[in-house]
């Protein structure tokens, strides 16, 4: 019996995924959506991170919303913390309201998604474990603070940014039980980006540690569903998605 | 091998030059049909109206995606797009592929190639064309078919839709829309359907299976010959001779 309806029958998302390549997104994005839900995603030019690459990425993602938009989706998430706030916390909160405005349809960034899932989860103590290398730290002490958390403690798998695909799906799961030894008062595991393989590491890690957990790509889903209307409660990738 | 010590692509990771700004259908049918291990790595290319501009733009922006999928790990680097391969000249695609292989230290191939390569397995002589797009596509398609692929087009089918719409095609229309051109069109050996951004995968078998004819899709054409050139030898069942026999 062949469906008689499209792919996304319930829920068509855009998402603007940084990465010139993305890999890992759409696979664990299909994990956790619901049938009938589906990824309209457009790449955009980041290898390095520069702040040319960054900029060309803002304007690639205000383009492709507005396919993103005339192809049909009910809602957008405009990824890349660094590509949303290129132009100022003020300015991402504004951008969202705009374009909103404009294309009639909801609009989030990943960014103003993880700040809301820090609110509703209740984060204040955090462990960061994120897959680039340390010198990277000081972006997510920044982010952190942003979304009105404390890092107690960071760990970098040390990828370069374009590789972050090639990473083993253990590693977040391995970073975050060193990080729980060494703070044990911590409350919330964060796993920014959500270009690495983290959805399986969640709930064996909140159910280990009785902490919360707190990816990118869990709460870009997570926000991206419910602005489109979906309000499932799914099981097995973390309290967000079960609780809220 | 613990499997959770694995990288996602654990048995080839295969980079994509997708040629379409967004992309929607594409991963979805490829990971119903490829086996657990082989992971997509795409790069969507700013293809609007399919204008001379845009095909060049996106011909150049592919030869840079492709190093950047080498460098990212890739085992395989297919360049999408049939169009955009053949823009330089049908006979262009061999020496594109061979000069960026040695450039980039990766195996290059293309959703050209591997539909050659596809029609040639499969024996096809005569073949109707499906596509989604509008009837204006039709001469494109039968001159490709003709001067590309060397086959003879015995028809084309279009089914009026277009680039931006392609993720709202419901399944269930590529098989009403086979079964027309079919019908149209007995003497064909092949129903051949055109761009793997649209719904077709579940049309294969039950095409093949109503009329007798061999089912040549284009994503299933890109993802047998990826997983082929990539050492992935396993026979995938359900969606067509070509995935199952060859």
């Amino acid at each position: 019996m062949i469906r008689g309806d499209k792919y996304g029958y319930r829920a068509r998302i855009g998402y603007t995924s940084p990465p010139l390549t993305s890999e890992v997104f759409p696979y664990e994005f299909y994990k956790v959506v619901p049938d009938g839900v589906t990824l309209v995603i457009t790449t955009l030019a980041i290898t390095v991170r520069s702040a040319a690459e960054v900029n060309q990425s803002y304007d690639i993602s205000m383009k492709a919303a507005e396919q993103m938009a005339e192809a049909g989706c009910d809602s957008i998430v405009l990824g890349g913390v660094p590509i949303n706030l290129a132009k100022g916390v003020e300015n991402a909160d504004r951008m969202i309201k705009d374009l909103e405005q404009q294309l009639g349809i909801p609009v989030a960034t990943s960014a103003s998604a993880q700040k809301e899932a820090f609110r509703l989860l209740g984060c204040r103590k955090l462990l960061v474990a994120h897959p680039y290398k340390a010198e990277d730290n000081y972006r997510f002490d920044d982010y952190a603070q942003k979304f009105g958390a404390e890092v107690l403690g960071t760990r970098a798998w040390g990828s370069p940014f374009n590789r972050i695909g090639g990473i083993p799906d253990d590693a977040a799961v391995k970073m975050a039980r060193e990080l729980m030894k060494e703070h044990p008062d911590a409350d919330t595991i964060m796993f920014p980006s959500p270009h690495w393989p983290v959805i399986n590491a969640i709930a064996p890690l909140e159910e280990e540690f009785g902490v919360t957990v707190m990816s990118a790509i869990q709460a870009i889903l997570w926000q991206a569903l419910r602005l489109a209307g979906i309000k499932d409660s799914i099981s097995g990738y973390g309290r967000l998605f079960k609780d809220f | 091998m613990d499997e959770m010590n694995r990288i996602r692509g654990y048995r080839a990771r295969i980079g994509y030059t997708v040629a379409a700004v967004t992309t929607e259908v594409y991963p979805i049918d490829w990971y119903r049909v490829v086996p657990d291990g082989v992971s997509l790595m795409m790069i969507t290319l700013p293809l609007g109206t399919r204008s001379k501009e845009d095909v060049e733009k996106c011909y150049q922006i592919s030869i840079d995606a492709a190093k950047t999928m080498a460098k990212a790990g890739a085992n395989l680097v297919v360049l999408g797009g049939l169009p955009i391969n053949i823009s330089k000249g049908e006979g262009t695609v061999e020496d594109l592929m061979g000069n960026l292989s040695r450039e980039i230290g990766v195996r290059v191939s293309s959703s050209a190639a591997a539909q050659v390569a596809a029609f040639k397995c499969l024996g096809s002589k005569k073949v109707v064309t499906v596509h989604p797009f509008l009837p204006d596509q039709n001469p494109r398609h039968e001159r490709t078919m003709r001067e590309f692929f060397g086959l003879t087009p015995v028809g084309e089918y279009a089914g009026g839709s277009s680039l931006i719409a392609l993720g709202t095609l419901p399944p269930a229309r590529a098989l009403e829309w086979g079964r027309a051109a079919i019908k149209a069109h007995p003497d064909a050996d092949t129903i051949y359907f055109g761009c793997p951004h649209w719904s077709v995968i579940d049309a294969i078998a039950p095409l093949e299976q109503e009329f007798g004819v061999s089912v040549m899709t284009s994503l299933q054409a890109i993802a047998w010959h990826s997983m082929r050139l990539a050492g992935v030898d396993d026979r995938v069942q359900g969606y067509g001779r070509l995935l199952s026999e060859f």
